[in-house]
């Protein structure tokens, strides 16, 4: 445990702000288990003064992933969401007194859990420029969404076999069974990734692979 | 410190009668053994050394001419098999397997680097077993070694030495076994089980670190990886390390039946407590062919290092395999091998144990287990059926 600072102990020991968000505006899950590191944070905002006023996180992951989600949501818990998006990963591993270099990714991650969420919350208000949902822009969503059983983005896996985008449905064929145990995990996270956007209509996703016989 | 000790199948503790047998070595008879022309202490130590090199080599129903002491498992690995690669010249090849100790699989990958080794590594299946057919298939005509261990370091999985030595009989191939996890506490018979050469250490059997030996067949023919005096069979130069080479043949020696019988209850009593008291977990390895000092178990959805850095703040020391445990940030290969996808490896702890521990200590670690993994899955995104 000497590796880690007293305030990373604490945060893992005692997380704040922990579970999720039942109404919440904005939600991200970022990483995967397979790498060992996975955040979802949920937010609440409010949309006058654009406030965080509550913010949740899961985590599974070591115990910096759990301390710098934690002191992640205490950095951005009553900001806006101007304020908190300027939060960088070197300033949560520092607000921790730092971490050792090999668990800094786990800032990063955590960092970017929130400015996902946020990102989300402003295109579904109209914050960010309204850019029409082209294939491109649904290929670059599912860049993100990764296989869980081996961190890799399903486009580099060779899942997505097939997507179209048109009048504001997207179609999406995944090489994988209804029942592969990580279905409905991924079509949870491409939704999430697309559902938002202003000017989709539906997301639609075929699993059209073949059984293993 | 920590209060309870569940990492035996890392190093243990020195039992104290150990101590004992080791102390006149470092106090009064601490002269170098010497064969035939020495004083008399030197003569004295070099009886003592022989009547250890005995008791170690009864243990393993080998020769006393067959031992070589050295200073560990990782030394007697090398040795092994620098020493046969080294002397054979030229590209020889090697048969090994991929969950193999990492003083095996770097030697041999150092080795290759260096030109002299050409090797092949079998699969396990899902208990961790070596696949008795893939490796009867890897034995060439000019196979000169075939490295299986005795016990897997990560799961405890017995590897099925008697059909392996078989195998490697009708090919002519020596068979090396890195025993130091499986001495004294599995059978281990190099007659019965056709094994050439074989390494052991004193410290995972309550005996002192830093003292090991080589067991090798008096026919195998080996270069001494280290240059100096004609010490050990002129093998391994140095003055012997007598109080450890002591304690040593002490530690085997004083193991009974009965604290084989001991260690197996208190880890069936873990593994049945666990299976009682925590949902969502796996066994990791064989259930009736494992060792039995290790318990090694996935707990779905949460992640080891967390596990054990809790366990740590309540005074119990246990392992994982989890990537984020790791300085190169990977999961055990071992699990990985095995087909475990990489999430459950992340979510493995081993258990190991001893004559030492206690029902007590384990329902003790059952107790903040139970509460530690429910507050981890609370935390975790995965987690199913959360209130």
């Amino acid at each position: 445990m000497a590796l880690y600072s007293k305030k990373v102990i604490e945060h893992f020991k005692h997380p704040r702000n922990v579970g999720e968000i039942a109404d919440a505006d904005a939600a991200a899950m970022e990483g995967s288990p397979a790498c060992g590191d996975m955040l979802k944070i949920t937010l609440k905002i409010d949309e006058k003064t654009h406030v965080i006023t509550d913010i949740k996180f899961e985590s599974f992951g070591c115990a910096s992933n759990i301390a710098t989600a934690s002191i992640i949501t205490e950095m951005a818990k009553g900001r806006t969401i101007e304020e908190a998006e300027r939060i960088g990963w070197k300033q949560a591993a520092d607000e921790l007194d730092g971490l050792p270099p090999v668990k800094m990714h786990c800032a990063v991650l955590a960092v970017d859990a929130l400015k996902s969420a946020i990102e989300q919350w402003k295109e579904r208000h109209g914050l960010v420029e309204k850019e029409p949902t082209t294939p491109d822009k649904v290929l670059r969503k599912l860049r993100n969404v990764l296989n869980p059983l081996t961190g890799v983005s399903i486009v580099r896996m060779q899942l997505l076999l097939d997507f179209d985008v048109a009048d504001g449905i997207v179609t999406i064929d995944l090489d994988l069974t209804p029942e592969h145990k990580f279905a409905s995990h991924i079509s949870e996270e491409i939704h999430e990734k697309l559902d938002h956007l202003w000017d989709v209509k539906e997301v639609k996703i075929n699993f059209v692979g073949k059984p293993e016989v | 410190m920590n209060e309870i000790y569940l990492d035996n199948a890392t190093t243990t503790k020195l039992d104290p009668q150990v101590l004992e047998a080791m102390r006149p070595f470092m106090l009064e008879e601490y002269a170098v053994p010497s064969g035939h022309f020495g004083y008399q202490s030197s003569l004295d130590a070099k009886e003592k050394l022989d009547q250890a090199r005995a008791a170690v080599a009864q243990s393993i129903n080998a020769e006393p001419d067959e031992i070589i002491f050295t200073s560990g498992g990782t030394e007697a690995n090398n040795l092994a098999i620098q020493g046969l690669l080294r002397k054979a010249k030229g590209k020889s090849h090697v048969v090994t397997t991929a969950i193999e100790q990492e003083s095996v699989l770097n030697t041999l990958r150092a080795l290759e680097k260096e030109g002299l080794v050409e090797f092949t590594m079998v699969s396990v299946d899902a208990d961790g077993f070596v696949n008795l057919n893939e490796l009867k298939a890897a034995l060439r005509d000019d196979t000169v070694l075939c490295s299986v261990h005795l016990v897997n370091h990560e799961v405890g999985t017995i590897q099925p030495l008697v059909e392996i030595g078989k195998l490697c009989e009708e090919k002519g191939i020596p068979l090396h076994t890195d025993a130091v996890n499986g001495w004294g506490h599995v059978p281990f018979d190099v007659r019965e089980m056709n094994v050439s050469l074989a390494s052991l250490a004193a410290h995972k059997i309550h005996g002192p670190k830093g003292v090991g030996a080589l067991y090798r067949r008096k026919e195998i023919k080996l270069l001494p990886i280290m240059y100096g005096g004609y010490n050990e069979f002129e093998l391994r130069p140095g003055i012997e390390n007598v109080p450890g080479i002591a304690g040593m043949a002490r530690a085997i020696t004083m193991i009974e039946p009965e604290h084989i019988t001991y260690i197996h209850n208190l880890k069936r009593t873990m593994w049945e407590l666990v299976g009682q008291e925590i949902p969502w977990i796996h066994l990791n390895g064989s259930a009736d062919r494992g060792a039995p000092h290790i318990l090694n178990i996935t707990f779905d959805y949460i992640e080891g290092e967390s596990i054990l850095l809790h366990l740590d703040m309540r005074g119990i020391a246990a392992a994982t395999g989890s990537a984020c445990f790791s300085k190169a940030l990977e999961a055990s290969y071992v699990l990985l091998a095995m087909g475990r996808p990489h999430e459950q490896a992340h979510g493995s702890m081993r258990f190991s144990f001893s004559r030492f521990n206690t029902t007590e200590e384990i329902k003790r670690t059952l107790g903040a287990l139970k509460q530690i993994v429910a507050d981890l899955r609370r935390l975790s995104p995965l987690t199913p059926d959360k209130e």
